[in-house]
C-alpha cells in the first residue's frame, strides 16, 4: 500500500543504491579495465544475492513495511540496473564486439539468477 | 542551468527513478494481480528504451544540455527506475512455486525485450 513513509523509504534507499552503483561502475572501469562493464556486473550480482536472501528470509507480510521499502525496493532495487545492462550490451554488439556482448548478457542473467537462488535458499526460502 | 555535481545528480535521479518504479509496481499489482512480475518488466523495458534514446541524443552534442544532465537522467533516473535484483528474484520465485515454464518465459521475454527496447530507443533518437 502506498504511504508517504514507504515512498520516502524507497526514494532514500534508491538514492543510496544509485550512488553506490555509480561509484562501483567508475571503480570497475578504472581498476578492472573496460573489456566488460565489471562495475555494473558486480552491483547486479551483489544486489541479486542480497535481495534473494531478504526474500527468502522474510515473511510475505513483512514486505509491506518501511524496512522492505528502504532496503529491498529502494537500496537493492536502485543498486541494480537493467537500463545500463541493456545499453552496455547494445554498445558492445555495435562496436562490434558481439562475442563480448553475448558473454556479458549471459553472465549477468545466468549469474544474477543463480546468486538470487543461492541467497533465497541460504535464507531458508527454498521449501 | 548548470548541471549538478555528478554524485548529487545520480542520488536525486535515482531517488526519483526508484520512487516512480515503486508507483508502477503498485499500479501493476492493482491492475494485473497475480502477475507480480508485470511491473518489473514494464519499468525495465521503459528504462532500457529511455537510456538508449537519451544517450544517443546526448552523444550528438557533447556540450549540450542533454550531455550535461546525463548523470541525472541515465545513471540516476534510468538506473533507479530499472531493477535487475527484483527481476532475478522474481525468476527464482516463479521457479520455486512450480511455474518453471513461466519463469523461463519471463527470463527470455525480459532479455529479448530489454535489448529490443534499447534498440528502439536508439532508432527513435535517429540512429
Amino acid at each position: 500500500m502506498l504511504t508517504i513513509t514507504t515512498l520516502i523509504g524507497v526514494m532514500a534507499g534508491g538514492a543510496l543504491g544509485g550512488v553506490l552503483r555509480a561509484w562501483s561502475s567508475r571503480f570497475g572501469a578504472r581498476h578492472l579495465g573496460e573489456k566488460l562493464p565489471w562495475g555494473t556486473l558486480g552491483v547486479n550480482y551483489a544486489a541479486a544475492l542480497a535481495l534473494g536472501a531478504l526474500a527468502g528470509g522474510m515473511a510475505q507480510s513483512e514486505t509491506a513495511g518501511f524496512f522492505w521499502a528502504f532496503a529491498a525496493t529502494g537500496a537493492l532495487g536502485g543498486l541494480s540496473t537493467v537500463s545500463s545492462l541493456a545499453q552496455q550490451s547494445l554498445g558492445l554488439w555495435q562496436q562490434p564486439r558481439r562475442g563480448a556482448a553475448v558473454v556479458y548478457l549471459a553472465l549477468s542473467v545466468a549469474g544474477g539468477i543463480a546468486l538470487a537462488a543461492a541467497g533465497y535458499a541460504l535464507a531458508g526460502g527454498a521449501s | 542551468m548548470t548541471a549538478l555535481p555528478f554524485y548529487a545528480a545520480v542520488a536525486s535521479g535515482s531517488a526519483l527513478g526508484a520512487g516512480l518504479r515503486y508507483l508502477v509496481a503498485l499500479a501493476a499489482v492493482a491492475l494485473m494481480g497475480p502477475a507480480f512480475w508485470a511491473g518489473t518488466l514494464t519499468v525495465n523495458l521503459l528504462g532500457s528504451g529511455l537510456i538508449a534514446w537519451y544517450s544517443t541524443r546526448a552523444a550528438r552534442s557533447p556540450h549540450g544540455t542533454l550531455a550535461r544532465w546525463h548523470g541525472f537522467w541515465t545513471v540516476g533516473v534510468c538506473g533507479g527506475f530499472t531493477t535487475f535484483s527484483l527481476f532475478s528474484v522474481e525468476a527464482v520465485i516463479l521457479w520455486q512455486h512450480g511455474q518453471p515454464a513461466v519463469a523461463l518465459g519471463y527470463v527470455a521475454a525480459s532479455v529479448i525485450g530489454w535489448m529490443a527496447a534499447a534498440r528502439l530507443g536508439q532508432r527513435l533518437a535517429g540512429d
